[in-house]
């Protein structure tokens, strides 16, 4: 209890998390007020039940000694890959993982929908960084393999479900911890060119290459092509593929500078359906309420949120924290740049929900779970520590 | 820079912190850049006016088209207000039971257990409770039709007919989709299946008409079901409310009538045709030989003015309007705008353009002016997200009016029908039709046309197609009647039936010669050679021939030419004005004058028929201009007319010369100019002694052929009629039987049942195969100018042609005379006369078709 106190105390001492609770907690106010928007009975369902249960584990993970949370990374993210695993079982039945927009990615619990890749996300970001806490063996590049293959297991699960959302975040956050941990730049940028290269190819494959050659499934083929369309102006697919991410666009354009309002805007949504308003659209929904002032003060807010995340990172001495809140960062912003993306039209639609504010429950339990764990290590900024990390 | 950085920050790993906020500040920068363009300047007015215009529901008002009206204002089309029930096309293909049996089951077996099952244990799960559901579509479908009155069978063929037709459309829609997959898909090999494939035709969504036109009673007993349907899913619903809140299980469905909230009563507008269908009365006292009866027959005549009046059918793709006037009209963007990121602008809305499932005028009036009749639908648009409502009125469509008499119109086509009771359309002893293997033999049917039309203004006050066209042809033999070439009853002959028209052009040819100069009113042409050219037997007078021991028509003037029916008369007149300053070219100018080879304008779709130029005639090699000026002249080469040409011609020569254009609308119903007349300059004595000729010809007995009249008396078994006895109607006359290209059967759609004709297909009646010879023969023609006795020029002119039927005074005749007593009947030739026998009936006697 004493332990507990003196992290409360440390936190009152003006702090990154000073940045980083308060954008999380109105991000989820307003993530509430635009659920309320377009589904009042899911916004009363996040407000009353998803939300406290989020504050009480983000409370929660505020508790264990970082070096208790770099014991259990191992085991549990084990677990979370059991769970992928399981999820991907052909003999379980569909009353127990059912299948949902075409993905096996939850587990029917009572209550909610349990989605096991959030919770890999928690335990992925920790198991990196307590890996990579005393190394120097990835400022090699034959060192970046056993990271590389890390990652690969939980992307591959998921992407087997199929998630490609959530499995988007991990690459990124990978990413950002080896840049964090002093990974050379040299090695990273080559990998990082890499991987632009094959996203560049793979474009101009959807775009030119005949239908025997291209590597995409059809329909990850087809929302390509929409946006491009949809981008440069061509609005003949607005009733097929590019139908979501037209209405979309369509509806945060018509925001304006200010919004529609609450009254309007719940009238519009209630007469021009988008599929997922939520959810993985919700962003539509926020900049038609408050228009573009809205949506640049939800972006500065995960600016905000992001930045704290960095400067905890910054500030704390110990290096599991310091990884692991790098890693949070990463995978929120990355999060936020596809979500926001798609929904402007700048990327392919792809399912992924807005951290915080989105309906879900696995979604804003474990951001809350990652929020506490970075209160947690904002309240320990002093830890001893062996030896500097991160310093070559 | 980077030795400034490292002394200001030393720590590597908080250099990599700070170049990681970068790349934050360069994506969050990035979003927000995205966000102002979106929602700022023209791409935000554009969102906007999209939103905008997506959040507006339009509902149409449907407009009335216009009625149509004879020249004594009988109503012969008109809007309907209606009602007729639809169903949901769920309730035809078994989905809707199979969905209430699918929910039952969820109910009964609860969330959980439903949610584990797989698609086909819930199957299993649901059919024990199918058979309820069904029991209540077959409840619904006979209630349906106890409602209409009508058989069962009546209303389960219907239902039928719309699983058939929606199957079709969707079978089509994804054959399409499995093709273009395949089209892709066609490098790998890869096949697709029917289910990957399937597309839903907009039709499986929609409801469809099982019974029209109820009556406001049969409605009410319809929405009394709709009506408890209503109450009892009210109380259902609420039922299943208190239950989920209480926690309890959803109570057991009781719903008896839930099928009916899938059936909705339809208000549509129904074209409605009041004298489709008309009965008469004809007097048969005046008959020729056996058909001649003192009691007079009432005849039933279906499609009464069916040609003229038309026919509404559902707008198709291949029709010009569906292009040239659609309701939508989306603006098409350049390339160059589509790179600049221009957005296109919302559809422009044409309220009276044409969308699927519209009704156009598919024949007649109702096709001709379908731009006036049709009117402009109105609209309501509210505005969704306020509620707002602005309301369009419709404009209704124009009233037309024919010149058409309709009540003459049906006693001609009564007079003309193929019932033997009246018999004149049947091919009779005296018709002397030549003897061809596929001739005309007495008991045959024939086909023809009839026009009249008053001479003081051009209007056609009847004008009938043989055979006729019914509404109830349309519906229930479509295929049949049009692609039955043989006898053609689509075709509006009086119009579009274009033919030699042979001895009628003498009295024109006559006027024309005697105005030119080139003929003196009375002078008399020597006619002793019998034949035109001393060489060749081809163009000669009918008498001269061996049965009359090769008699001639020795000295005529002009009049007698007309009378007798000469040829060689007319045939010199031709050699006249070749050797004259006019030329063999004025044969045709002549005809021309009369308004042949010319469309007449005349309201309706119209055939201009064929009539040789003046200097293609003139620039023909060798004798040819000669030959075909003289076969021109007697109407055998070189022309081809409409009946309605003939009788405008001939009103013409009536009125002296004046050309007025014919017409079947009249004129304050036309669009556009006044109808163009000129003037022939036809000199007096040119237009008497044509009539003169006319008048010998209808009225003169002579002695022998050699000076009696063409049309003066037929031979019914063997004795000796007038073809004219009308009393108190004085008739000028001019028959034509003229040598016709026989009818040969062709490829397409030649055969009755539709199929096309050949060798191992002929034609079902006559075995005819391709190219065969199905009838062969002469045209007869009469043209008749009628006047009251009291006055002093005709006022009508009658024209009758009968296909392959013979010879003209002796077949068409009979037929002119029956129509003058129909005029007369009709009160068009002098003083009304008594009320007929069936004028008591004829108010009610009228059966519409809708």
């Amino acid at each position: 209890m004493g332990d507990l106190g003196r992290q409360l105390r440390a936190l009152l001492t003006p702090n990154f998390a000073w940045l980083a609770l308060p954008a999380g907690l109105a991000l989820v106010a307003v993530g509430v007020l635009a659920i309320d928007t377009v589904r009042p009975r899911q916004a009363h369902t996040q407000q009353s039940l998803n939300l406290p249960i989020a504050l009480l584990c983000m409370l929660l993970a505020m508790m264990p000694h970082p070096r208790v949370m770099g014991r259990v990374a191992y085991p549990f993210f084990g677990i979370s890959l059991g769970l992928l695993i399981f999820l991907l079982l052909p003999f379980v039945p569909r009353g127990i993982v059912p299948v949902i927009n075409g993905a096996r990615s939850w587990i029917d619990t009572p209550g909610m929908n349990f989605q096991p890749s959030e919770m890999t996300k928690v335990f992925f970001a920790l198991s990196l960084a307590w890996y990579f806490r005393f190394r120097k063996s990835h400022r090699s590049l034959l060192g970046l393999v056993f990271p590389f293959l890390l990652t690969l297991v939980p992307v591959t699960l998921i992407m087997m479900q199929p998630d490609l959302g959530t499995a988007l975040v991990f690459a990124p956050a990978l990413f950002a911890v080896l840049v964090a941990a002093g990974a050379k730049l040299r090695h990273l940028f080559a990998i990082g060119g890499l991987g632009t290269l094959v996203v560049v190819a793979n474009i101009a494959i959807i775009l030119w290459a005949p239908a025997n050659m291209q590597l995409l499934k059809d329909h990850q083929q087809r929302r390509v092509r929409s946006m491009i369309k949809l981008a440069s102006g061509d609005t003949s697919d607005i009733q097929a593929d590019a139908y979501q991410q037209y209405k979309a666009m369509t509806l945060c354009g018509a925001g304006g500078v200010w919004g529609f309002g609450e009254e309007r805007s719940r009238e519009v949504f209630e007469n021009f359906h988008l599929p997922e308003a939520h959810n993985d659209m919700i962003f539509a929904v926020i900049v038609n309420r408050w228009g573009m002032l809205g949506g640049i003060g939800v972006i500065g807010l995960y600016g905000a949120l992001v930045t704290g995340f960095l400067g905890v990172s910054a500030t704390t001495r110990d290096p599991l924290g310091r990884l692991t809140c790098v890693g949070f960062a990463a995978m929120i912003l990355t999060q936020v740049v596809v979500n926001v993306g798609m929904t402007l039209g700048i990327l392919p639609i792809t399912g992924i929900t807005l951290p915080f504010i989105s309906y879900g429950g696995s979604s804003l339990l474990f951001t809350f779970i990652m929020l506490g764990l970075v209160l947690n290590f904002a309240s320990r900024p002093r830890g001893m520590m062996e030896r500097e990390s991160f310093e070559f | 820079m980077r030795g400034i950085l490292r002394d200001i920050i030393p720590g590597m790993f908080h250099r990599r912190l700070l170049l990681l906020a970068g790349g934050v500040v360069l994506l969050v920068g990035a979003l927000a850049a995205k966000t102002i363009h979106l929602t700022t300047g023209a791409v935000h007015g554009a969102s906007l006016g999209a939103l905008e215009e997506r959040l507006r529901v339009t509902t149409q008002i449907p407009t009335r088209r216009g009625s149509i009206f004879d020249r004594k204002g009988r109503l012969l089309a008109e809007d309907r207000p209606g009602w007729d029930v639809h169903v949901h096309f769920s309730v035809f293909s078994g989905d809707w039971a199979f969905d209430q049996a699918a929910a039952a089951a969820r109910h009964a077996y609860g969330r959980a257990i439903w949610k584990g099952m797989t698609l086909a244990e819930k199957q299993v799960a649901a059919e024990p409770f199918e058979a309820k559901y069904l029991l209540q579509v077959r409840g619904m479908w006979t209630t349906l039709a106890e409602i209409a009155e009508l058989p069962p069978e009546v209303v389960e063929r219907r239902e039928h007919a719309v699983v058939e037709r929606v199957g079709k459309l969707t079978a089509n829609a994804s054959a399409y989709a499995r093709r273009r997959r395949m089209e892709r898909l066609n490098k790998d090999r890869e096949d697709v299946s029917f289910t990957e494939t399937y597309t839903p035709a907009a039709e499986e969504l929609q409801t469809h008409a099982v019974l029209y036109d109820l009556t406001p009673e049969q409605l009410g007993r319809v929405y009394v079901f709709a009506d408890r349907a209503k109450l009892e899913q009210d109380d259902w619903e609420q039922a299943l409310a208190q239950a989920r809140q209480a926690g309890d299980p959803p109570p057991p469905d009781t719903r008896a009538y839930g099928i009916w909230m899938s059936v909705q009563p339809r208000r549509v507008n129904k074209r409605s045709y009041p004298w489709e269908t008309h009965t008469v009365v004809l007097d048969r006292s005046t008959l020729p030989g056996l058909l001649r009866r003192d009691r007079p027959v009432e005849m039933e005549v279906e499609g009464v003015a069916r040609h003229v009046v038309g026919w509404m059918g559902r707008i198709q793709r291949a029709d010009a309007l569906w292009t040239s006037r659609p309701y939508r009209r989306q603006a098409s963007l350049t390339d160059s705008q589509i790179a600049a990121g221009v957005q296109p602008p919302p559809a422009e809305i044409d309220l009276g353009g044409y969308q699927a499932d519209d009704l156009i005028g598919r024949r007649g009036v109702e096709l001709s002016m379908e731009s006036i009749l049709r009117g402009t639908r109105g609209r309501t648009v509210r505005e969704r997200h306020t509620g707002q409502e602005t309301t369009e009125p419709p404009t209704p469509g124009r009233d037309v009016t024919l010149t058409l008499d309709v009540q003459l119109q049906a006693r001609i086509q009564a007079l003309m029908s193929h019932d033997p009771q009246v018999g004149l359309m049947i091919s009779r002893d005296w018709h002397s039709a030549p003897a061809k293997p596929k001739g005309t033999q007495p008991g045959d049917l024939l086909n023809g046309a009839a026009v009249v039309m008053d001479i003081d203004n051009g209007e056609v006050i009847a004008a009938v197609s043989v055979p006729g066209l019914a509404l109830a042809d349309l519906r229930d033999q479509s295929r049949g009647t049009f692609s039955n070439h043989r006898d053609a009853p689509y075709r509006f002959r009086p119009l579009e039936g274009i033919y030699d028209p042979g001895s009628t052009n003498k009295p024109l040819i006559a006027a024309g010669a005697i105005t030119d100069g080139i003929l003196a009113p009375d002078e008399k042409l020597d006619l002793t050679q019998g034949k035109l050219w001393k060489n060749s037997d081809r163009f000669r007078d009918w008498i001269w021939r061996s049965a009359n021991g090769f008699a001639n028509f020795g000295h005529m003037n002009a009049a007698q030419a007309i009378t007798v029916s000469s040829n060689v008369f007319f045939g010199q007149l031709a050699q006249r004005w070749g050797v004259s300053n006019f030329g063999y070219g004025r044969v045709p100018w002549w005809l021309s004058q009369f308004g042949m080879g010319r469309r007449a304008g005349c309201g309706l779709p119209e055939s201009a028929g064929v009539l040789i130029r003046p200097d293609k005639l003139e620039a023909l090699p060798h004798t040819q201009p000669e030959s075909t000026a003289a076969y021109l002249t007697i109407g055998e080469a070189g022309l081809s007319v409409t009946p309605l040409q003939v009788a405008a011609a001939h009103a013409a020569l009536a009125r002296g010369g004046l050309y007025i254009p014919p017409t079947l609308v009249s004129d304050a119903s036309r669009p556009g100019p006044p109808r163009e007349t000129w003037r022939l300059n036809l000199s007096p004595a040119a237009r008497d002694r044509a009539l003169r000729g006319m008048d010998r010809s209808a009225n003169f007995k002579g002695v022998d052929g050699r000076d009696r009249g063409t049309t003066y008396l037929i031979r019914p078994q063997g004795n000796d009629e007038r073809v004219f006895n009308c009393p108190g109607v004085h008739v000028y006359a001019k028959s034509g039987t003229a040598q016709a290209e026989p009818q040969r059967a062709v490829h397409q759609g030649g055969g009755l049942d539709g199929r096309p004709i050949s060798k191992t297909h002929p034609h079902p009646e006559t075995q005819a195969t391709v190219g065969d010879t199905l009838r062969e023969g002469n045209h007869a023609w009469v043209v008749a100018l009628v006047r009251p006795e009291d006055a002093a020029t005709p006022t009508h002119v009658v024209v009758v042609v009968v296909e392959y039927g013979g010879s003209g005074g002796a077949v068409a005749g009979p037929i002119v005379n029956q129509i003058i007593h129909a005029l007369r009947t009709e009160g068009y030739l002098g003083e009304i006369p008594p009320p007929a026998p069936e004028a008591a009936a004829r108010g009610g006697s009228a059966r519409g078709d809708g």
